[in-house]
């Protein structure tokens, strides 16, 4: 059984159930209205990143499934990426924040993880200055200002 | 980058052709003859800008790109270069200000509290915003194997409030709190324990350096107290440091909000000052 997805501009992507169920957005909408010929409209998302999203659906369709409950108590951690994984993130940051967002809306919780952990890793071990060059972000603070938040996370500098 | 080099880019294959369009034409006869002058008659920084800002009201994003590309077509390679530099920031985005807070959430959960405190908190006054939710330092918490014992801190909770109870009471339940708080594995109880013992003389201290700054009376130094005991505990489980050290620190007060972070709690009642006596001090936990 096919499921067609309709992106933002009006494009159609024929996938799976299988894969179509990834998202737990559609997933939803077919348990409740049943599977359907017409073409689902996903009006937050434009073709280049549906593509790419629906490619990350199709290579992990086959993934058991995750236990919500377990899930969100896991510690978190970031170097856990497989190398698949890692290849498919090597975007530029304007396709990464589509991801996100996307991933976010269509409600597929290992991409959106997948696209966080990415970020954290372009963040983790990171200056605050050099922090700022990676995002392109302006230093708001001022001296006094910096100098207090230093002094209130003293506690973190000894570890 | 990938702008100025695809060969699929709308600028390239335009100037590909040999007539504009009638309607990028007309644009063009109004915009440069205006801005030619401004060009002759500076030829500066300002009438640079002047005559980009008029090109860049008059034409389409399209014949705009188009002729930066044909601009830069003929510049000296070191110039090309920090032109595409300068560009390339504009790929660069800050994700964290413009992605919907739970997903900056988290993207901050998977990093270590202490790249967090250290570095996320100073990049930008949007970041410090997201990086200070309590959530995240809930998050954060619990990551560290610590755990927060729900059914002693609903009794720490319920706790009435200062104003009736008295003074002890909220030291008592500060205790309880402290208690709530068991660790999972001996590596993190060790400092969880320690930090126990030394609170007896820590409340005392702080007790006396709150009735010395508030007289000892209203309801904010009984909040700021609370606050800077559960601080000064968590920072002790943080940091190892005795609670003399705390004490001595001239800025406990304003540690405590940090290190509360740390716990990924906000004390019930700060901030919340509803009239009348027998309120309790609901939890405010989640």
């Amino acid at each position: 059984m096919a499921i067609i997805l309709r992106s933002s501009n009006d494009e159609d992507f024929e996938v799976s159930l299988e894969v179509a169920n990834q998202s737990i957005l559609i997933k939803n909408l077919l348990d409740d209205i049943g599977t359907t010929s017409d073409p689902i409209p996903l009006p937050n998302v434009n073709s280049k990143v549906l593509k790419k999203v629906i490619e990350y659906c199709e290579h992990h369709q086959h993934d058991p499934p995750i236990i919500k409950d377990e899930y969100d108590d896991v510690p978190r951690r970031s170097d856990d990426i497989p190398p698949w994984d890692e290849q498919f993130m090597k975007v530029d940051q304007e396709m990464l924040f589509e991801i996100l967002l996307a991933s976010n809306y269509m409600d597929i919780k290992p991409l959106l993880d997948l696209g966080c952990k990415t970020v954290a890793n372009m963040i983790r071990g990171k200056s605050a200055e050099e922090i700022r060059t990676m995002f392109n972000i302006k230093n708001d603070f001022n001296e006094e200002e910096l100098a207090q938040i230093k002094r209130e996370n003293e506690w973190a500098e000894a570890h | 980058m990938a702008v100025l080099s695809d060969p699929s880019d709308e600028g390239y294959c335009f100037a590909m052709q040999t007539t504009p369009p009638p309607s990028l034409a007309a644009k063009h006869a109004i915009a440069p003859s205006s801005s030619a002058s401004l060009l002759l008659a500076g030829g500066d920084g300002q009438a640079v800008d002047s005559l980009a800002r008029a090109l860049e009201q008059s034409l389409a994003p399209q014949a705009c790109t188009r002729l930066a590309l044909e601009l830069l077509a003929h510049v000296p390679v070191e110039m090309l270069k920090h032109a595409i530099q300068e560009l390339s920031q504009r790929l660069r985005q800050d994700f964290i200000d413009k992605l919907p807070l739970e997903i900056s959430l988290r993207i901050f959960q998977f990093l270590p509290a202490t790249d967090i405190a250290c570095n996320v908190l100073l990049v930008s006054k949007r970041w410090h915003a997201v990086a200070t939710q309590p959530y995240l330092w809930r998050q954060l918490y619990c990551a560290q194997g610590w755990k927060l014992d729900s059914r002693r801190w609903e009794l720490y909770c319920s706790f009435p409030r200062i104003a009736d109870a008295g003074q002890s009471l909220l030291l008592r339940s500060v205790t309880h709190m402290a208690d709530a708080f068991t660790a999972a594995s001996p590596g993190t109880l060790a400092p969880a324990v320690a930090s126990l013992g030394r609170l007896q003389s820590l409340e005392r201290g702080l007790c006396a350096r709150n009735a010395l700054l508030d007289g000892g009376s209203s309801q904010a130094s009984v909040n700021s107290l609370a606050t800077a005991t559960a601080a000064a505990m968590s920072l002790n489980a943080a940091t190892r440091a005795s609670p003399r050290q705390l004490l001595q620190h001239s800025h406990v007060q304003e540690d405590s909000l940090g290190a509360l972070r740390l716990l990924g709690i906000r004390l019930p009642g700060i901030g919340d000052r509803s009239p009348g006596p027998g309120n309790h001090m609901r939890g405010r936990s989640r």
